[in-house]
């Protein structure tokens, strides 16, 4: 019972990190190019202990970016969640899959989350007018190996399901 | 269990709707924004760690910088605190002789602003908000509509407040407009944001208006928001086309916006209330 409280902590210590992350500042010319940390640390723990981390998880971290972007409270939340039940609807196939396979999956789902901020963008009178936001994408496509190699690593060492 | 048979749809559907519950009062309620600043308290700690590296850079070269650097700097401190000293003489004759003026021509004589000194402590991530957090907040009285500066000009307003952080939306942000004045002709207009980082536009100028490359634009004080006479912008570029009715006129903003790690707050104007106002356009 311990253990899988542990377990617990070390989960949600990785979403701080992803948390951390996503709030980094970058140059301008990098702005549009942050892969969606806490979406791709969701995912990979969504896939690796589908018991502990679901759709409460998503809920909570998209209301915690929420108030981190300062944007509007529940957009994060929603499409976390959207994310999250499509994961774990494709987890027991995605575990199949090679990385680069793994990782194009990821760039649809964060292509569908960035989409849903578009939106809501568009809605709350902000909006661009360039194809741009769709390059986080791209981004948490390239850098899903990386995360899935560390996280894996973290997993196996500290025996997480 | 609820996992053996694939994911709930029931939590599902019910996350779902409770996401664009938030989202609908969001939009709709002030009063909810107000209490969100609140429990951004919990996001704060994540906000001065973020911002951590650059405060230990900023510690680290302070302590290694070499002893030449740091006389040619002193001795390029002192003579701007020559220069600026003139200048301030220069200033308080040229105050006198305005109040005085102002006397003659029977107008309020303007009230010079009070500002508090803030540090930028983070940046917005996302790029379609140009937003910056200060580490002024209400504790310090910091409040919703205040103008923020750097020494080159007005950089934006603060748009939300918590206790110990407060949130700037600057010009540039495609939600900003701030009503500005040319330097040279005086020609009133309303400069726009248009969430490019280092561009402005000025909209729905008339293709007769005297206005060229190089005009200052400063605040016109309209509005009641922003203080009058801060520079905004400089002109950068006019296009005249026949096909339109209106100039299309870029500006680059004065202040700099990504640069600036220290803004001034600027205490806003007592309002002027609307007996007030008659008052001032009866006599």
């Amino acid at each position: 019972m311990a253990e899988a409280r542990g377990g617990s902590l070390i989960i949600f210590g990785t979403f701080i990190i992803s948390l951390f992350l996503s709030q980094l500042p970058l140059p301008d010319l990098l702005r549009w190019a942050r892969p969606e940390w806490v979406l791709l640390f969701l995912v990979y723990w969504v896939m690796r202990a589908p018991s502990r981390v679901g759709l409460f998880y998503a809920f909570g971290l998209g209301l915690l970016l929420d108030l981190a972007h300062g944007g509007v409270t529940g957009l994060n939340a929603l499409s976390l969640t959207l994310v999250a039940f499509l994961a774990q609807l494709l987890y027991r196939r995605m575990r199949m899959f090679p990385l680069p396979q793994q990782g194009i999956i990821i760039a649809l789902l964060t292509g569908l989350n960035q989409l849903l901020h578009y939106w809501m963008q568009g809605l709350t009178g902000t909006h661009g007018d360039s194809l741009l936001f769709l390059l986080p994408a791209v981004f948490s496509g390239l850098f899903w190996p990386l995360v899935f190699l560390f996280l894996d690593r973290l997993a196996r060492t500290f025996d997480l399901n | 269990m609820i996992f053996r048979n694939g994911p709930s749809k029931a939590l599902f559907m019910l996350l779902i709707i409770a996401a664009l519950f938030l989202i609908a009062l969001d939009l709709n309620s002030p009063k909810f924004r107000e209490g969100r600043s609140y429990v951004n308290l919990i996001i704060t700690p994540l906000q001065w760690l973020v911002d951590m590296p650059a405060r230990l850079a900023d510690n680290v070269s302070d302590v290694v910088v070499s002893r030449s650097s740091l006389v040619a700097e002193n001795n390029r401190l002192r003579t701007d605190a020559l220069e600026l000293g003139q200048r301030v003489l220069q200033n308080a004759a040229l105050t006198a002789e305005n109040r005085r003026l102002r006397a003659l021509l029977n107008a309020r004589s303007r009230i010079d602003s009070e500002v508090r000194l803030a540090e930028l402590i983070g940046v917005n991530p996302n790029p379609f908000q140009h937003e910056i957090l200060t580490n002024l907040g209400s504790q310090d009285g910091i409040t919703i509509g205040q103008p923020a500066l750097d020494s080159g000009g007005v950089m934006g307003q603060v748009i939300s407040v918590a206790p110990l952080i407060s949130r700037v939306m600057l010009i540039t942000d495609s939600r900003a407009a701030v009503p500005v004045e040319s330097v040279r002709t005086g020609f009133r207009s309303v400069i726009l944001g248009n969430g490019n980082p280092d561009s402005l536009e000025l909209d729905f100028v008339p293709a007769t208006t005297d206005i060229r490359v190089g005009d200052t634009l400063v605040t016109s004080g309209l509005g009641g928001r922003f203080p009058k006479g801060y520079p905004v912008a400089e002109v950068a570029e006019v296009t005249r086309d026949p096909g339109r009715s209106f100039l299309v006129i870029r500006a680059i903003p004065t202040a700099r916006l990504d640069q600036s790690r220290q803004l001034l707050l600027v205490e806003r104007p007592p309002a002027l209330l609307p007996e007030q106002l008659s008052e001032a356009s009866d006599g």
